[in-house]
């Protein structure tokens, strides 16, 4: 049965693997809004600019490095870096499972429980994916993927299993971990909480349980890399720092005040209820054996931090919501599996069904153990199958007009026309690869990820998020608050303003209808646009082709009209 | 002086300090509740104030969505009917004699729940679940006009029957005549609304995975057991009484008021944002999920914790079910939450008196007791004495203009209608209010005695008719439920020409807008419009010509 569980891990590995690249091989510039916004933004910083001097986004420093990654790779060998970076978060997820598998295999008689839910964890990992296809590569994903060896890591340290564990393992789990909690800095409350179900899972507190379970190795390696990045950043970048401590986290904590006040009517922002009823559920489920397990009880946790991000989001996009349903769907399936086993126990008609299935597998065990060809084909081949297959599947149905060639844009490879966002025609007509666009917009989405598919620079104001806030601010917050963030506004506009005046100004830009179109007009921003540009047609994401053409992508609020002008020659 | 002390039961039995300690809990929080309702003797919510009003009509001989119309099953009615006879009996205001009922509910919950917890669960755990008796009575004081809704009655009559489910798995000895009077109670509160079923599936499915069992034994000891059949013969005696009901009322409740609200419910539908993440709401979640965190760190010692997880999580699905994002919805899930938090906390104390002197906290139980009770009494007094300098120092209403005798704080009669009604009527007159809301004429017309004009205690439902119209097909289901259009706006005119009531409040928009293609204004020939726009509302007065004596 150990070898069982192995075996149909490490094939399921492959297998999902194998059909993730396909997937992203076929669809070489799909991707989630906000990672298509922060490989635009990572460009800009290898192209030499600073995060919130040069450009303004409300990410975190790491998060924006980290995406510095694919882009240098891309120019490398000059493939998008949206199929490089896809392929990097495919990579991390074997890595991720492949580290599971080997904490199970290293972790003795004591993690046997380990090895016992291997097929669940793996399961786990795969169905999220699956499930949140559309939103591959998002921050929670990410997190997610950092994190999870930690939390194993951190099982068997608890329940001290993890002494043989090799030390290697135990590292490279708190270095993820470290990155992963400062890729946001709400994340922080993961180590926590996550410390403190450790700390009660010892039961009665003694010194020796706290020097020889507690405090591992990977608790140490997490906290003093993470002391360690922090510092590199702090030292190498302190007026960046200062200035994303300073005003963004100020425009950011601001967000989480000012709900924005349209979401309160009818459809105003994703329904995505049915998420939320799954967690509920599976918490639910979950909750018998989390009494009894730690693991349990650690992803159940992390499901519940997730549900406080979740509303904490204040926007609910389905993205926000996978946290939550990630790590309750991994409880969930962990909890199954003790019921299973349990059932084996208690009843007769459950243990002879597991019976059959362990006489199975001992035989297929020791099959592929005499053939040790066969099972190095298969497991070299099945991947490559996988890949083949689910590539030739994505491109089947698919007429030859609706592919590009990204040579256009001097990479190599091919896109799909229908994995471009909307305006994807008003935007490739009206500008040239590597032009300066302003698109400018409430949320990432719409946007992101045209900008970066299409090869599009955007400005110094990526998006246009901090224009609600500030006005808000005008309108309900005291002198004290509105004194301290007037300098970091007035900032803004006149970035504005001399990137309108200067040699090289925005070729082509889009200012959605309503608020932002106010803000920008207030400053005096869009008089200047009227003189230099010349008006085209009002795009709205209300378009029968646009919808007809492009996936759909999540709106809060009202769904506006933009605004297009473009340079006059 | 010392040694005489420590020789009393109290320190000497753990188990006697738990008696006195839930004695005291619920004797000291029981009384500063009713200190609070006594101080005000008028406050209500509107939907309680609605149910009230439903009650005191059925009491007087009204038949339900015949008499009164609003698509409230009527079990809540016929609950509020014991206030509402009390308070007929001992003239006194109907609002105090169920905020009294409140009270009673209060009491005997967290009662039977202590007695469970001292006689049928472990003794180890007596301090958490203390704990969460507490949180049982405490989250009451936190639901302001939402208290008395159905959500608060559900959450007081089931926790004994979760706390009793529980005790059953855990394999203690049930009573029999216990398990009925809890298992009644339980079938009451999980018929106030259908969705409470789910919080009760929840439990059960919860329980059925934590304590494994042999089926035989499942079905027979822990299933098919006298809580649950009284708790399921409740709901099917309820049910079966809908047969036994006179057929008009059958038509117009099954015919009519369901299929329309099954139709057009979603009138008052808003986005999931505005339920669970606007700032008045999240504050809920986030308790929640912080009582869910505390409940994880200890669920593998005190397993009742998981248990009010459990609850407290499948508060979460009706509330998003029904997608109003009303704060009384939540209030299973914000209950759970408190005593989650309660328990939490007790939890954490436990392992730092263990820590710290290294005993078993139970042994520390007495001391424990003393303190809590303690800080308790001086909390509750504390706040009690300040609600009593706040009632004293603000304008009072005095009751004898409604009948009664003693005052109220007239912030809690306080609208923008109150002065108004108060200067136009007397007590048991009759008053409409045309609103697409329980609210505004409710709870005032309650609070101020007044008497309900129309058998249209609100007019909800065009609301839901206009969304039907608006949105739905011409398929001949719709058109008849449409055609009731008219039948409501002449329904209010036999009304107004039956009973005369002295005021009418009209709704300017939208129900004066959903009455007017019926000609509404010839119903109002005899009135005079004295007020053109209170809050959205013409005020029509009855001209003294038109007024019948009797």
């Amino acid at each position: 049965m150990k070898k069982l569980c192995l075996f149909f891990s490490c094939l399921l590995l492959l297998c999902w693997s194998g059909s993730l690249f396909g997937y992203f091989c076929a669809h070489q510039i799909l991707i989630p809004a906000e990672p298509a916004m922060h490989i635009a933004c990572a460009n800009m910083i290898i192209e030499g600019a600073q995060p919130y001097i040069d450009f303004i986004d409300n990410a975190t420093p790491l998060s924006l490095y980290l995406f510095s990654l694919p882009v240098l790779l891309s120019k490398l060998c000059f493939l998008h870096p949206i199929l490089i970076f896809n392929l990097l978060i495919v990579l991390l997820t074997f890595s991720v499972i492949a580290l599971n598998i080997f904490a199970a295999m290293q972790s003795g008689s004591k993690g046997i429980s380990l090895l016992f839910y291997l097929p669940a964890l793996t399961l786990s990992v795969i169905t999220c994916q699956l499930y949140f296809l559309a939103e591959y590569g998002q921050e929670s994903m990410v997190f997610m993927l950092l994190f999870w060896p930690y939390l194993i890591e951190r099982y068997l340290s608890s329940t001290g299993a993890g002494k043989t564990s090799p030390t290697w393992r135990k590292v490279s789990a708190g270095l993820l971990a470290s990155v992963a909690l400062l890729v946001n800095p709400i994340y922080l409350f993961a180590v926590v909480v996550v410390e403190i179900i450790c700390l009660t899972a010892l039961g009665e507190v003694t010194l020796f349980k706290i020097r020889h379970r507690y405090l591992g190795m990977e608790l140490l390696a997490c906290v003093t890399s993470m002391l360690v990045v922090a510092a590199v950043i702090y030292f190498s970048a302190p007026r960046m720092v200062a200035v994303y401590l300073g005003p963004i986290t100020s425009l950011n904590l601001l967000s989480y005040d000012y709900f924005y006040d349209n979401l309160g009517f009818v459809d105003k922002s994703p329904d995505r209820r049915d998420l939320v009823y799954a967690f509920v559920i599976f918490f639910i489920m979950a909750l018998p054996a989390a009494g009894r397990c730690l693991l349990v009880r650690l992803m159940c946790t992390m499901s519940a931090l997730g549900f406080i991000w979740l509303v904490c989001s204040g926007t609910l996009y389905t993205h926000q919501a996978f946290i939550m349903t990630a790590f309750s769907l991994t409880a969930f399936y962990l909890a199954l599996a003790r019921y299973l086993r349990s059932m084996r126990f208690a009843h007769q008609f459950f243990a002879h069904q597991f019976t059959k299935c362990e006489n199975l597998a001992r035989q297929l065990v020791l099959w592929q153990k005499n053939k040790p060809l066969v099972k190095t084909a298969l497991l070299a081949g099945l991947p490559v199958l996988c890949f083949v297959t689910i590539n030739h599947f994505c491109l089947r149905n698919i007429a030859k007009e609706h592919f590009f060639s990204l040579a256009d844009i001097n990479y190599y490879g091919f896109g799909l026309k229908s994995d471009l966002s909307f305006f994807s025609d008003a935007v490739e007509k009206n500008s040239q690869p590597r032009d300066l666009v302003w698109f400018f917009s409430q949320q990432v989405r719409p946007g992101f990820p045209l900008l970066t598919q299409l090869r599009r620079r955007p400005g110094y104001l990526v998006w246009a998020f901090p224009l609600h806030t500030l006005k808000v601010l005008h309108e309900r917050s005291t002198p004290e608050q509105v004194a301290r963030l007037t300098q970091f506004e007035t900032g803004i506009m006149d970035h504005l303003r001399s990137e309108l005046n200067s040699v090289r100004p925005p070729k082509l830009i889009l200012i959605e209808d309503g608020e932002t179109w106010d803000s920008l007009t207030a400053a005096g921003i869009c008089t200047i646009i009227q003189d230099k540009y010349d008006n085209l047609e009002p795009l709205t994401p209300m378009n029968g082709d646009e919808i007809a053409l492009h996936r759909p992508f999540e709106y809060v609020g009202h769904r506006l009209g933009f605004s297009v002008y473009k340079i006059k020659k | 002086m010392q040694g005489r002390f420590s020789s009393t039961p109290f320190f000497e039995s753990p188990a006697f300090a738990a008696k006195i300690c839930a004695i005291g809990l619920i004797a000291i929080l029981s009384l500063r509740m009713l200190i609070s309702v006594w101080l005000h003797p008028l406050r209500i919510g509107w939907d309680p104030a609605l149910h009230l009003q439903c009650a005191q009509l059925i009491v007087g001989g009204g038949l339900p969505y015949v008499d009164m119309f609003d698509v409230n099953p009527p079990l809540i009615w016929y609950l509020d009917t014991v206030p509402a006879i009390v308070a007929s009996l001992l003239n006194m205001p109907v609002t105090l004699a169920f905020n009294l009922f409140m009270l009673a509910l209060m009491m005997l919950s967290a009662s039977l729940c202590a007695l469970i917890v001292l006689n049928k669960l472990p003794k180890s755990d007596l301090i958490v679940n203390l704990a969460l008796i507490f949180g049982l009575l405490y989250f009451n004081f936190f639901l302001g006009f939402d208290f008395g809704q159905r959500e608060q009655i559900f959450v007081l009559l089931y926790a004994p029957f979760m706390f009793l489910r529980f005790a059953r798995y855990q394999g203690a000895a049930v009573g029999r005549r216990e398990a009925v009077l809890i298992g009644l109670l339980a079938g009451v509160g999980i018929c106030l609304k259908h969705y409470f079923l789910f919080n009760a599936v929840c439990i059960e499915l919860f329980l059925l995975f934590h304590f494994k069992s042999q089926l035989k034994e499942l079905l027979r000891h822990r299933l098919f057991v006298a809580e649950n059949w009284a708790a399921f013969t409740f709901a099917l005696i309820y049910l079966a009484h809908f047969l036994f009901l006179p057929q008009i009322v059958k038509d117009n409740y099954f015919g009519f008021l369901v299929p329309a609200f099954a139709r057009g419910y979603q009138f008052w539908d808003t986005s999931l944002a505005a339920s669970l993440a606007a700032p008045d709401k999240r504050t809920v979640f986030l308790l929640l999920a912080g009582g869910l965190i505390l409940a994880l760190s200890y669920c593998r010692r005190y397993k009742l914790l998981a248990c009010i997880a459990a609850f407290a999580l499948s508060g979460v699905v009706p509330y998003l079910m029904q997608f109003k994002g009303w704060n009384y919805q939540d209030i299973p899930a914000f209950a759970g939450a408190v005593m989650l938090l309660c328990g939490g906390a007790a939890a954490v104390t436990s392992t730092i008196v263990q820590f710290v002197f290294k005993r078993r906290s139970e042994q520390q139980l007495p001391i424990l007791t003393i303190v809590t009770l303690l800080l308790i009494t001086g909390f509750s007094g504390a706040s009690a004495a300040q609600e009593f300098h706040e009632v004293e120092s603000n304008t009072k209403f005095d009751m004898e203009r409604i009948g009664y005798s003693g005052s109220s704080p007239w912030a809690d009669i306080d609208s923008p209608f109150t002065k108004i009604m108060l200067d136009n009527a007397k007590f048991l007159d009759p008053v409409i209010f045309v609103s697409n809301a329980v609210a505004p004429g409710f709870p005032v017309l309650t609070q101020l005695r007044m008497t309900p004009g129309s058998r249209h205690l609100h007019c909800c439902i065009l609301s839901v008719l206009q969304y039907i119209q608006d949105v739905s097909d011409s398929s001949p289901e719709c058109t008849r439920l449409l055609s009731y259009q008219k039948i409501i706006a002449d329904q209010y005119g036999e009304d107004i020409a039956k009973n005369k009531p002295v005021l009418i409040f009209m709704q300017n928009a939208p129900s004066a807008e959903y009455l007017a293609p019926f000609a509404f204004d010839k119903y109002l020939k005899n009135y005079k419009k004295i007020e053109e726009d209170i809050i959205g509302f013409s005020v029509y007065k009855l001209q003294p010509s038109a007024k019948v004596v009797p």
